[in-house]
C-alpha cells in the first residue's frame, strides 16, 4: 500500500511531487490489478 | 479489458462480502462517507475489513447537493479536508491506515444535467481542497449527460503550474440508458462505451431504480449497482 504524503499546500515543489507521484501511481496500480486478478482466482 | 464491480450505499457483512468475493466476478466495491452519506455510520471503521477479503474500493464521499445552502469554493476547501479526515481515520488492526494515502475520493454529485454555476464553484472547491490541503487526489462521481463534461472543463482553468486540476481529477459516471446492458453481469463494454472517453469508472444499473438489481452469489443477495472500471481499484485505496 502506498504510504507517500504529500500535502502541497500552495509550495510549488510539493505541488510537482504530487504531480510526479500521480505518474507512479499509475504504474503501481498496474501491477496490483495482476495480484488482485491472481488473489480472486485463488479465492475462489 | 474491463473490471468489474459493485458500489451499495450501506457496508455488507464480512460474511456477505466474503461470498460475493468468492463467487462473483467483482474486483472492487464502495466505501461511502460524508455528512450526507445515508450509511455513513455503517462503513465507519470497515475499510481494512473490507480490503482484507481482496478488494479494491471506490471512496465516495457525500457532501453537499445542488439544493444545499453555501456552495461556494470555501465550503467545498472545507469540505474536502473534512472528506481527507474520514478517511485518514480508517486504520488496522496495527492502527496503521487502513487506506493508501495517495487514493482518489470521489466526490458524490446526484444531479444530472447542467449545474449551476454555484455548484460548480462548490465541486472546484472541493477538488481543489483535496490536491491542496490533502495527501490525497480528487475524484467525481457524476452523471454522463453533460455535466460530466461542465465539470471537466471548469477544472481545466484551475491551473496547477503548467497543467491543470482535471489532468489529476478521476471520472465516475453514472449512465443507465442505451448501451447500459442493465442489471447484468455478462458484458464486455468499456468505461469509455458509456459515452464519457475519459471515464475511469462507469455505473451502468443501479439499485432500486424501479426494478431493483438484486444478485445473489454463494448464497447472499444483495441489492447493488453495477460498475465497470480500467482498473481494479478505482481510488487506488
Amino acid at each position: 500500500m502506498n504510504k507517500k504524503a504529500i500535502v502541497p499546500n500552495g509550495d510549488p515543489v510539493k505541488h510537482k511531487e504530487k504531480i510526479d507521484h500521480f505518474k507512479e501511481l499509475h504504474h503501481i496500480l498496474l501491477n496490483e490489478d495482476k495480484e488482485r486478478v491472481e488473489k480472486k482466482k485463488q479465492d475462489k | 479489458m474491463a473490471y468489474k464491480g459493485f458500489d451499495i450505499s450501506y457496508c455488507p457483512t464480512k460474511t456477505q462480502l466474503q461470498n460475493f468475493w468468492t463467487g462473483s466476478p467483482f474486483y472492487f466495491t464502495s466505501f461511502y462517507t460524508g455528512p450526507n452519506a445515508s450509511n455513513a455510520t455503517s462503513f465507519k471503521g470497515q475499510a481494512a475489513m473490507i480490503k482484507s477479503i481482496g478488494y479494491g474500493l471506490m471512496l465516495v464521499y457525500v457532501g453537499r447537493q445542488k439544493s444545499s445552502s453555501n456552495l461556494t469554493k470555501s465550503q467545498g476547501n472545507t469540505d474536502a479536508i473534512d472528506a481527507g479526515s474520514k478517511i485518514d481515520a480508517e486504520k488496522d488492526a496495527n492502527g496503521n491506515a487502513a487506506i493508501s494515502t495517495s487514493a482518489t475520493i470521489f466526490l458524490d454529485i446526484e444531479q444530472g444535467g447542467q449545474l449551476s454555476s454555484s455548484f460548480l464553484d462548490y465541486i472546484e472547491g472541493f477538488c481543489k481542497g483535496i490536491w491542496d490541503n490533502t495527501t490525497y487526489y480528487p475524484g467525481i462521481y457524476c452523471s454522463y449527460s453533460s455535466t460530466a463534461d461542465q465539470i471537466k472543463t471548469r477544472l481545466e482553468t484551475v491551473k496547477i503550474g503548467t497543467v491543470s486540476l482535471a489532468d489529476f481529477t478521476k471520472f465516475w459516471v453514472f449512465r443507465l440508458s442505451n448501451p447500459s446492458p442493465g442489471c447484468t453481469v455478462t458484458t464486455n463494454l468499456e468505461p469509455s462505451d458509456s459515452g464519457v472517453s475519459y471515464a475511469d469508472v462507469w455505473q451502468y444499473a443501479q439499485s432500486p431504480t424501479g426494478t431493483e438489481c438484486k444478485i445473489t452469489y454463494n448464497g447472499t443477495t444483495l441489492g447493488v449497482d453495477l460498475d465497470l472500471a480500467i482498473t481494479t481499484n478505482p481510488s487506488g485505496a
